[in-house]
């Protein structure tokens, strides 16, 4: 079941526009990725979703009803945290959930969930940066959304949290709750989502699951044997591109190939010495899609 | 709305800044009260309520510049906007508890002229005696007090619309202040340079807030050149413009 769907979302700011035809679904229960170059319209998909700009033109629906800056009902049902944490400086951490919390027990859930008793009680204006996250965060969780987006939600957190918030996602996500994530730590991106959208100049240029992603990297594997001469030739004839010979590297598109190359080798009394393997991995495949699309 | 009216105080009663003001507010006609002390007509101080109407005004400036900007200022107001889905609820309620705040300090204002009296002139000057209008002194204080909160009403409808225009409730409030205390100056002094020519210029909403001083003395109509009806009505339609043209300024406003 699709819990978001953008269509043909337009967004001018004056006459520079800032989203072109954006369009995306998301299903229920998926953890969805936003990435992109700063400035590509990250954040403003997500206001848009939010009901926080008037947009030109296009529909978003969530849970099947259409949402927009003039009518957002459906947003009871969405939690956020978008470009910083909105607090009430005066107020204490846990005032600031309470004032938005829908009940007392959604409070305690997500102050314990977020490991924040310690400081809860202590105004947000003496917060570290953090802390305000982390705050900002339970803000976003606290009456059990439906659908979370969050908009660099790992910033100043410390590894640990990083740690407790990625566990936090993956068990909501398999309790059915669904988040599109917008981060610039592609790493913990890499950990997390099921599905990656990549947008430049406010223009999808890639909607995939972050296996395939992943899978557009270059494999490639460095070799040295006893001799790397005959293995080289040897890797040619069997189809196998080698882009230089001493070491060896030899690219492969899927990672099941390692185990066939090796036992070509093995086959033709070719000794390997030392092997290095190099998946693919988030940062270099989105540096590649964004070199290849010429918006 | 309820939520929303439920939410705004809570908020306006956890600011150290509002909860000290009734404080602030006596100590000032405190100061007014004891320097007024070997001046001459006593009464008067007293149905001016030492002054508290002034300080209450700057009070209430920088109230409701704070309680619109700082939503931008903390971008709590994305909060507000995904809870409530109508911006004009959580503008209007806003105003209505700023209102609300705005009688409490006038019912302050009340109680601290009765103390500050009998701090400052002991029982001299009874509440009794009658004073302008053929009216008790009481009865003086009471009319102040009434015009006054009705004048709040236009403070608050600018304020919120500058506060809605600005960036941060400093701005908000000093243009707030320098246009609520220049306002009526240079309304007057434009009406009296005007002279017959005057019959639009009377409406602008500088003259609009001579209505706290018509109703205690009536021969402020001479200055205003407008019946206390025509005030009223002016007062009404300049609030309603202010509102409209805040709340179109508020819902515009980047978040």
């Amino acid at each position: 079941m699709k819990i978001l769907s953008v269509n043909n979302l337009n967004q001018s700011f004056g006459s520079r526009h800032v989203l072109n035809d954006i369009s995306f679904d998301i299903k229920s229960g998926t953890i969805v990725g936003l990435v992109g170059p700063n400035g590509a319209g990250k954040s403003t998909i997500m206001k848009d979703i939010l009901g926080l700009l008037d947009y030109q033109s296009g529909t978003i629906t969530v849970a099947g009803t259409n949402t927009s800056f003039q009518d957002h009902r459906p947003l009871k049902q969405v939690g956020a945290l978008i470009e910083y944490p909105g607090l009430y400086p005066f107020l204490t951490g846990w005032d600031n959930l309470k004032l938005f919390a829908t009940s007392k027990a959604n409070v305690e859930k997500v102050v314990s969930e977020l490991h924040m008793s310690s400081y809860i009680k202590k105004r947000a204006g003496h917060y570290s940066l953090g802390m305000k996250q982390k705050l900002g965060i339970a803000l976003a969780l606290v009456n059990e959304p439906n659908l979370v987006i969050l908009d660099e939600p790992m910033n100043g957190l410390d590894p640990q949290s990083v740690k407790d918030l990625r566990v936090l996602i993956k068990q909501m996500a398999e309790n059915g709750t669904t988040f599109l994530i917008s981060s610039h730590i592609l790493s913990e991106l890499e950990k997390l989502a099921d599905d990656l959208i990549v947008i430049k100049k406010g223009r999808i240029i890639q909607h995939t699951s972050m296996e395939e992603m992943l899978n557009r990297d270059s494999h490639f594997i460095i070799l040295k044997t006893s001799d790397d001469r005959a293995a080289n030739s040897l890797v040619v004839n069997a189809g196998y591109q080698v882009t230089a010979s001493q070491p060896l590297t030899i690219i492969e598109s899927k990672s099941d190939e390692v185990a066939k190359l090796l036992s070509l080798l093995s086959e033709n009394d070719i000794e390997i010495i030392d092997l290095q393997h190099n998946e693919g991995n988030l940062e270099h495949s989105l540096l590649t899609v964004l070199a290849e699309e010429k918006v | 709305m309820i939520d929303l009216l439920k939410q705004e105080f809570f908020k306006l009663v956890h600011q150290k800044g509002i909860l000290f003001s009734p404080l602030v507010l006596f100590g000032l006609m405190l100061f007014v009260g004891i320097s007024s002390k070997n001046t001459g007509d006593l009464n008067y101080y007293i149905t001016q309520s030492f002054a508290g109407g002034e300080w209450a005004d700057v009070l209430l400036i920088i109230a409701s510049a704070n309680i619109v900007t700082m939503e931008f200022e903390h971008g709590t107001i994305k909060h507000m906007i995904a809870q409530h889905n109508n911006r004009f609820l959580i503008y209007f309620t806003k105003m209505i508890v700023v209102s609300a705040y705005c009688v409490v300090l006038h019912g302050f204002m009340f109680i601290f002229t009765i103390v500050v009296k009998y701090i400052s002139y002991g029982s001299t000057h009874p509440f009794g005696a009658i004073y302008d209008n053929n009216q008790t002194v009481m009865q003086n204080l009471m009319t102040f007090l009434f015009s006054n909160l009705f004048s709040c009403l236009l403070i608050i409808t600018i304020v919120f619309l500058i506060a809605s225009l600005s960036r941060t409730s400093s701005i908000a409030a000093v243009v707030g202040l320098l246009f609520i205390f220049m306002g009526t100056p240079i309304s007057n002094l434009l009406i009296h340079m005007v002279g017959n020519g005057s019959s639009i210029i009377k409406w602008n909403p500088g003259n609009m807030f001579n209505v706290a001083f018509q109703f205690l003395t009536p021969g402020t109509i001479h200055t205003s050149l407008l019946s206390d009806g025509e005030l009223i009505i002016g007062n009404l339609i300049w609030a309603g413009l202010f509102i409209a043209i805040g709340y179109y300024a508020f819902k515009k406003k980047r978040i």
